[in-house]
């Protein structure tokens, strides 16, 4: 917040776009990870069953 | 081309996506923490714009993202059409979002950057009514590419769409040039060198390499993903 106040009257729109931008990164960042490690679960699941 | 399509191989491309994944992850978080910090910290602000200017960069690398991802996707298109290769249809469908993603957060940063610089959010000019048909392109593949599930055929329609759309590329690039536009000319890629002072390309550099490796590992993880997916129903049927 300190941060966003040095930036003065355009503190709100710097912080604005950096936030959305950070959500959006978050976002996929997360999906993409989390994705991965269900579907090698599934797969190591599948192989233990197997054997 | 052989080595590409070697590498293309699903077994071959999960390997070595595997090995690739945590560097290209640190490639990516060192880029990105290092250009946050010159960008909100180490850089000057512009003379004439102030403050604001720290919204390039987030703003020009998004651009680059959008249409480098939509460039990625055409050529994956392609060479799906051409050689029927899995792999190019995966890496298609599984940029799509995040390409619409960078695309939307150009127009948002855009606007939020001509609402102090221009006086306006928005205007009809050639570089954003271009981007923003770049946008509803990436939407418009989306549906098609939903409505057409996993058929082959029908995700060729949808590819054909994504192909078409390309024509929007070079449009995009030289709009600035070609007609009289508020958006301000080239100062990054063009004859010549950058026009940007070094104080502000280092950061806007470091952005874009933390943006290129950041789309490199989501597409190794998501294909990933898919193959994985793909392989269980695969052996479980």
């Amino acid at each position: 917040m300190a941060l966003l106040l040095d930036f003065g009257d355009h503190g709100l729109f710097i912080g604005l776009g950096y936030g959305v931008a950070f959500c959006l990164f978050c976002f996929f960042a997360m999906r993409a990870f989390f994705r991965l490690k269900a579907s090698e679960k599934k797969l190591t699941i599948k192989n233990k069953k197997k054997s | 081309m052989v080595l590409i399509l070697s590498l293309a191989h699903p077994g071959r491309f999960s390997r070595l996506a595997k090995i690739l994944r945590p560097w290209i992850a640190g490639f990516a978080g060192g880029f990105l923490l290092l250009g946050l910090w010159f960008a909100l910290f180490a850089s000057p602000p512009d003379f004439r714009q102030g403050e604001v200017v720290r919204l390039m960069y987030i703003h020009v690398p998004a651009a680059q993202a959008g249409l480098g991802i939509y460039a990625v996707m055409t050529l994956s298109a392609l060479s799906f059409l051409i050689w029927r290769h899995p792999l190019a249809e995966i890496i298609v469908r599984e940029s799509a979002a995040i390409g619409t993603a960078f695309t939307f957060l150009c127009l948002f940063t855009g606007a939020l950057w001509g609402k102090p610089s221009w006086g306006t959010w928005w205007v009809w000019d050639a570089r954003l009514t271009s981007m923003l048909i770049l946008f509803f392109t990436y939407i418009g593949y989306i549906l098609l590419a939903q409505s057409a599930g996993n058929r082959v055929r029908s995700s060729a329609g949808s590819f054909f769409f994504l192909i078409a759309g390309a024509v929007n590329l070079p449009i995009i690039k030289f709009s600035v040039e070609w007609w009289n536009t508020l958006h301000q000319p080239a100062s990054l890629l063009r004859w010549g060198g950058p026009r940007i002072d070094p104080s502000m390309l280092v950061p806007l550099l470091l952005m874009m390499a933390g943006v290129f490796f950041f789309y490199l590992w989501f597409l190794l993880a998501s294909v990933s993903a898919r193959l994985n997916e793909a392989r269980y129903i695969r052996e479980t049927m």
